[in-house]
């Protein structure tokens, strides 16, 4: 039985965590949002659209040409001098403005999710550093991924290599670090339950401020599935833990969480899982 | 050459720059540190700062940065943002030509670390004085030699 001096032995030759850093970082689906100043010009710009939008909106409305079309010049009531100026009424400017403001958030919120599923923004930089990162993402998502592959009474080899080509290939880890970890969290995944890790990621994930939960969701989704098929046998144990997951995942991203983040205080931003999920359960910083 | 190394020529000066750590390895350098998104930005454009000294064109933003990581590793609790500010102004006021870009990119970097210039100068003026001083003696050389 390996001792965890031997573990730890064992990273000796490991130089790094992360060996492609794009991909790493495209995977953690947080693009621009990564930079405080970028994501505060982006809120300010949206609204000042918003609010162009909004004015096109009520100058069309005030125009000649819908004015006429509303209040005619000739008859009864352009010879009492009502209608003649072509003056639109005010409610129905601001219902125009309102109408065109919202049509124009609402529209371009649908055409920037079909950009977001075409094509991937990776931030320069993180807010965090790169390998603490990639480091307690691996923990988190690889102890889930073992503990899944695990339901079935066994850890399959070709469910391992699913999880080890998916964090090397789609994460841009390096591939000695990925062998290494994974064999650590092997040993020890009868150490916790199901419930606990999932919600350890989750607030991991909301806590810290280059992650995008439902990336990661979608990420986690993806592999559990991959998972699933990787020994070519339908077992219920794993499609149950994986819903399971998947539904503890869901109601961590609901409003229902959010206002209860909210209401029990300031969540300090997580960079280290360990140290993070330590100071959660009292164990100190490790 | 090493950080602490003092050009006594122009030619010199220009080497010392030309030797400086590569972007790439910079940029690494920076995804390690725990520094904000937008701090690592600026001190990455910093890095890509050159001027042109004749036909050539020297890569002194890459030997700034350099000297500041070297200065925040060798002094005990020195942060990399603040060894930044004080190498820029060591540069702005030994070799005034650069001043425009570099003043405008120090006062960036003193909003994103919280420091005013000030609590700079006062540093520059005691806790750090002989390695800010090395540093301007570093840069003299560009004296007269930089196309603004």
């Amino acid at each position: 039985m390996t001792t965890e001096q031997d573990q730890i032995g064992e990273f000796d030759d490991v130089k790094r965590v992360i060996a492609n850093d794009l991909k790493f970082k495209a995977r953690l689906g947080i693009r621009e949002d990564a930079f405080a100043s970028v994501k505060l010009g982006k809120t300010i710009g949206s609204l000042s659209d918003l609010g162009g939008a909004a004015a096109t909106g009520a100058g069309i409305a005030q125009s000649g040409m819908v004015a006429s079309t509303f209040f005619a010049k000739s008859g009864l009531m352009a010879a009492l001098g009502i209608g003649g100026a072509a003056a639109t009424p005010v409610g129905w400017v601001i219902a125009a403005a309102l109408a065109s403001g919202g049509a124009y958030y609402g529209v371009t919120r649908l055409f920037k999710g079909y950009e977001d599923s075409r094509v991937d923004v990776v931030p320069r930089f993180l807010n965090t550093p790169i390998d603490l990162l990639g480091a307690s993402m691996l923990d988190l998502m690889g102890s889930l991924s073992l503990k899944v592959a695990a339901m079935d009474g066994q850890v399959d080899p070709r469910e391992v290599a699913v999880i080890r080509d998916y964090f090397v290939d789609d994460w841009g880890y390096d591939a000695d670090y990925v062998d290494h970890a994974l064999s650590v969290l092997q040993a020890n995944a009868d150490k916790s339950r199901l419930a606990e890790m999932t919600q350890a990621l989750a607030e991991f994930v909301h806590a810290n401020p280059d992650c995008k939960f439902t990336a990661i969701q979608q990420e986690i989704k993806v592999l559990l599935h991959e998972i699933a098929q990787a020994d070519g046998k339908l077992d219920e144990r794993e499609d149950m833990a994986i819903e399971r997951i998947l539904r503890a995942l869901d109601e961590q991203n609901s409003i229902r969480a959010s206002i209860g983040r909210a209401a029990s205080g300031t969540v300090a931003a997580a960079s280290s899982a360990a140290g993070w999920i330590g100071s959660r359960f009292g164990l100190g910083k490790t | 050459m090493s950080e602490s190394f003092v050009p006594s020529s122009l030619d010199e000066a220009i080497e010392f720059c030309q030797s400086a750590m590569p972007l790439r390895k910079i940029k690494d350098f920076l995804d390690r540190t725990a520094l904000s998104a937008d701090l690592k930005a600026l001190l990455y454009d910093l890095a890509q700062f050159t001027v042109k000294v004749g036909e050539v064109v020297v890569a002194i933003g890459r030997r700034m940065i350099s000297i500041a990581m070297w200065l925040a590793q060798t002094i005990p609790n020195t942060a990399l943002g603040v060894t930044v500010a004080l190498a820029l102004t060591a540069v702005i006021g030994t070799v005034p030509v650069m001043g425009g870009f570099l003043a405008v990119a120090l006062q960036k970097l003193l909003l994103l670390i919280g420091l005013t210039a000030g609590a700079i100068e006062d540093l520059r003026q005691h806790a750090m004085k002989d390695a800010i001083d090395r540093m301007a003696r570093q840069f003299a050389a560009f004296n007269g030699g930089v196309v603004a």
